[in-house]
This record gives C-alpha cells, sequence and structure tokens, in this order.
C-alpha cells in the first residue's frame, strides 16, 4: 500500500494511497515550476496582453493571499473547494490579468462541491459580482476523455523556482506562469479512503529524465509542475474547439516517502473535469452557461478562391495591356 | 504616345513572374513563425476587437489564428490572409507604367485597403456563420472574394488612369 501527503491550505494529515505502484505524498499545489539554468521562473512568465491564449486563468485572492482558478461562464470562477471553500464571499476575490493592468473582482456567492474532502470533490465555484470583461475567453470544457500521453499546458499563479532546487520566487495574483506536462495515468482514487474520483497525474521529468511514471521529458525549457500557488489553476488541452479546459490542479505528488514536491522526480496531478458528477454539478453552479468542447461548432476561412486569383490577376493584366495603348 | 504591343505584352510576363517569385518567397515564410504571427496579432486581434467593439455580449476573442466565442470558432486557415492579394497588387504595381510616387501611393494605400476589407470580410463571416449559418459559404466563397477583387482591380485601373 502507498503512502500520499495530503492537505488542506491550512493543516496537514497523512492517508494511505491505492494508486498502484506508486509511492507518493500528494498536498495541496500551489506554484509553476521552470527547469534548471538556462530556463528560469522569469522565462515561464505569460504576459498580461490581451493576445495571450491563457488570460481566462485568474488569481484567486483568499484574504490577500494568492492561488489560482480559471473562468468557466461569464460570471463564474472555478477554483479549488481546499482554496476557497467555505469561505464567506467577502473573503474572496478574483483577479483578472487579461491586460496590462489587472482587473480586481468581487465575488457574490461561494459555492463548493457538497462533501468534499481533499483530494477528492476539491471543486468550487465562484460567482462574480459582475461579468468577466469583456475580452476575457472562456475556453469550454473537454467533456470527451483524454488518452494517456496528451500533452496539457499548466498556467497558474503563485511562487516558482528552478525544477532542480525547489520554489524560491514569491507568490503573486498578477503573474501567471505557464509549462506543459504529459498526462502519465488516469486514476480513480488516491488513497484508501474508499472515496472515488477521477484524478489526472503526470511526474516532472526534469531536463533529461524519464521520471517515477516514464518519459520522455517535454524538454528542460517546457516541462513544468505544481507547487504551493497553483491550486485551482486550469489545466489545458488542445482540441479540434481550441484550447479546452481539460482539468483542474488541485495536488503535488513526491513518489517516494520523505522526498520533496515541485522538484525533478516529484509530480502533480488533479481532476478530470468531464468526470460525470462534478460536469452535472459545474452545470448546476453556473446555471447551464458551461460550453462543452463537444458543442462548440467550428468551421475554416478557407483560400482564396482559385476563380478570384484568376480573375484579379486577369484584371490586373487586362489593365497592364491597355495602358499606354494610345 | 502609345506603347508597342510587345512592351505591354513583356509587362504582363513580367507581372505574372513576379507574381509567382513573391508568391514562392510568402509560401517559404509562411512555415516560418513570422507569417502566423503576424495572421494572429495584425488581422485575427484586429477582426475580434471589431467584433467585440461592436458586439461585446458575444465574448469574441483571439486565440491564435482562430476567432473563439462561447459555443463556435473560426479558423483562419493560410492563405487567406489576405496576403495573396496583396502579393498580386505588388506584382502588378511593380511593372505598371506609373512615378514611384504614385506607385507607392497605389501600394500603401492599397494594401491599408486589402487590411481593412478583410477585417470587413471577417467581420462579415463572423455574421454569417454565427447568425445566418445557411449564408455562410455564399459569402466566404462567392461575394467577400468579389468585393476584394472588384475594389482591388478598380483601385488599381483608377491610378492608372490617373497616371495617364
Amino acid at each position: 500500500m502507498n503512502r500520499f501527503k495530503l492537505a488542506g491550505p491550512d493543516h496537514r494529515c497523512t492517508r494511505r494511497s491505492a494508486l498502484a505502484g506508486l509511492a507518493a505524498l500528494a498536498s495541496p499545489a500551489h506554484a509553476l515550476m521552470a527547469g534548471a539554468t538556462p530556463d528560469s521562473p522569469a522565462a515561464r512568465v505569460d504576459t498580461n496582453l490581451p493576445g495571450s491564449p491563457w488570460t481566462s486563468a485568474v488569481s484567486v485572492l483568499v484574504g490577500g493571499t494568492p492561488f489560482s482558478g480559471v473562468a468557466i461562464a461569464r460570471q463564474y470562477v472555478l477554483t479549488a473547494a481546499h482554496v476557497a471553500g467555505g469561505q464567506p464571499p467577502s473573503q474572496v476575490q478574483v483577479v483578472v490579468n487579461s491586460q496590462a493592468a489587472p482587473v480586481t473582482m468581487s465575488v457574490a456567492a461561494v459555492a463548493t462541491y457538497p462533501g468534499t474532502v481533499f483530494p477528492y470533490d476539491d471543486l468550487c465555484v465562484l460567482q462574480l459580482a459582475q461579468p468577466l470583461p469583456a475580452g476575457v475567453p472562456i475556453p469550454p470544457i473537454m467533456d470527451t476523455p483524454q488518452p494517456t500521453g496528451t500533452v496539457l499546458t499548466l498556467v497558474g499563479y503563485g511562487a516558482s523556482g528552478y525544477g532542480n532546487v525547489g520554489p524560491s520566487v514569491g507568490a503573486s495574483s498578477t503573474v501567471k506562469r505557464s509549462g506543459r506536462n504529459v498526462l502519465d495515468t488516469l486514476t480513480d482514487r488516491l488513497d484508501s479512503s474508499g472515496r472515488t474520483g477521477q484524478f489526472f497525474v503526470y511526474d516532472f521529468d526534469g531536463p533529461s529524465g524519464n521520471g517515477a511514471m516514464g518519459g520522455p521529458t517535454l524538454g528542460n525549457a517546457v516541462e513544468t509542475a505544481p507547487a504551493s500557488g497553483d491550486s485551482g489553476s486550469p489545466v489545458y488541452v488542445d482540441s479540434t474547439a481550441g484550447i479546452a479546459l481539460y482539468g483542474l490542479t488541485t495536488l503535488v505528488l513526491s513518489f517516494a516517502s520523505g522526498s520533496t514536491t515541485s522538484v525533478f522526480g516529484s509530480g502533480g496531478g488533479g481532476l478530470v473535469l468531464s468526470y460525470a458528477p462534478h460536469l452535472s454539478w459545474l452545470q448546476t453552479q453556473t446555471a447551464h452557461t458551461l460550453t462543452l468542447a463537444s458543442q462548440v461548432v467550428t468551421a475554416d476561412v478557407p483560400v482564396a478562391p482559385t476563380w478570384a486569383l484568376g480573375l484579379l490577376a486577369a484584371g490586373f493584366a487586362t489593365h497592364l495591356l491597355r495602358v499606354g495603348r494610345g | 504616345m502609345a506603347e508597342p504591343l510587345a512592351r505591354r505584352l513583356a509587362r504582363v510576363a513580367g507581372f505574372a513572374v513576379l507574381y509567382l517569385v513573391l508568391q514562392a518567397g510568402y509560401q517559404a515564410l509562411r512555415e516560418g513563425p513570422d507569417i502566423p504571427w503576424v495572421v494572429e496579432r495584425g488581422i485575427v486581434l484586429p477582426a475580434a476587437v471589431l467584433i467585440g467593439g461592436v458586439f461585446p455580449e458575444d465574448g469574441v476573442v483571439a486565440q491564435g489564428a482562430r476567432l473563439a466565442w462561447p459555443g463556435g470558432r473560426l479558423r483562419l486557415l493560410a492563405g487567406c490572409d489576405g496576403f495573396e492579394l496583396l502579393i498580386m497588387l505588388v506584382a502588378a504595381t511593380l511593372v505598371a507604367p506609373v512615378s514611384w510616387r504614385r506607385g507607392l501611393f497605389m501600394l500603401g494605400l492599397g494594401g491599408a485597403g486589402i487590411w481593412a476589407l478583410n477585417e470587413l470580410r471577417l467581420f462579415a463571416l463572423y455574421l454569417s456563420f454565427r447568425h445566418w449559418r445557411e449564408s455562410f459559404d455564399a459569402v466566404h466563397t462567392v461575394w467577400a472574394p468579389l468585393l476584394l477583387l472588384g475594389a482591388l482591380v478598380g483601385w488599381f485601373a483608377w491610378n492608372l488612369r490617373r497616371s495617364h
């Protein structure tokens, strides 16, 4: 039987794990790590510009402490229950960084998944007092299963550091970082509590390693793992519907008893949002305003038709022939 | 004074050769990072701003080479970015018997016009795709190309006439 170290934001406890083959310690996730030098925490920063594809990732302030969240509808933000669950709305704010100047928004209501116990059902929906600013993209929820090997894009606020050293840079509600990892395992339980859910799990391979769950690495400057500050942050996948929200980062993992998290060789994971009970709850909490990736209608604007280019060329040629005709 | 036919034919041949050369260069650049960057930042993003300005409640944003909104995506494929039209205008202008001032004017204002018309085309495509989907095919395969084509040829002919 494997062991996980499970903890809420303010306390820690230990449970036995049922994740086959892994001796792992799991705790709430709080930041995105960089690789080793020449990569750096600064190199992972996603500039707060309207053109950024990650502006749906927002910061969630709980009593002034920054965590992470993601916009899932025009007036709703999803985060982890261990971040904001049970908090009075007045204690929670959402900081949107879709442009250079951050926009801080009030929260009207906090809805926590019924009966949540970390790391199970670790979901919390924040209803904003106002709709999100125009220009903030709302990613559709990826409602179809993703196979292991899928590349995940992680975006979060919070501390960072070098993957070979550990977290060293403080969290900030206006600095988001991004990185990628590969979905290594899907599991329905993380301990022997008898509770189930649907979790995605990955390891932090480092510049050249294969990690505890196998490689290969995505590379020193790409691969990342969460650490303190990223709880509630979005995990995206690329789909035919464009960027879609696959999951929510909620935990960090170490694969050997006594080893540290958020360094090469450790790992992370979170909740798969297509898990039916969770998706149903999210639909209810957002007044059925969620967009699912399978419902997104797409079309291509194709190349200029050949006949049009031919006619244009003929038009130019005709006038070139006529000019100077006398 | 009338120009011999051979010279005028040579001009047309020069136009064709220049177009092919420029088109080949464009195709090569399209594989690199620069053209996609221009498309995303210079074409898709302004279109999203334009649509968002008119219909703020629609939640349209630029997402790479896509216009994205809750429930829909419109993806710009390479080649629907207006570059081919610009290339043709450049080739025709470079061989046209006009002064360099007139040529710069034709290219400067013509290029800006192509960009603006292309933005309007994307706006129209978004509208038709979102609200009148049955007309989407006709807009992007017939009406939008005809509008751009007519405007460009008209612009070129008007400048040649002004020059002579």
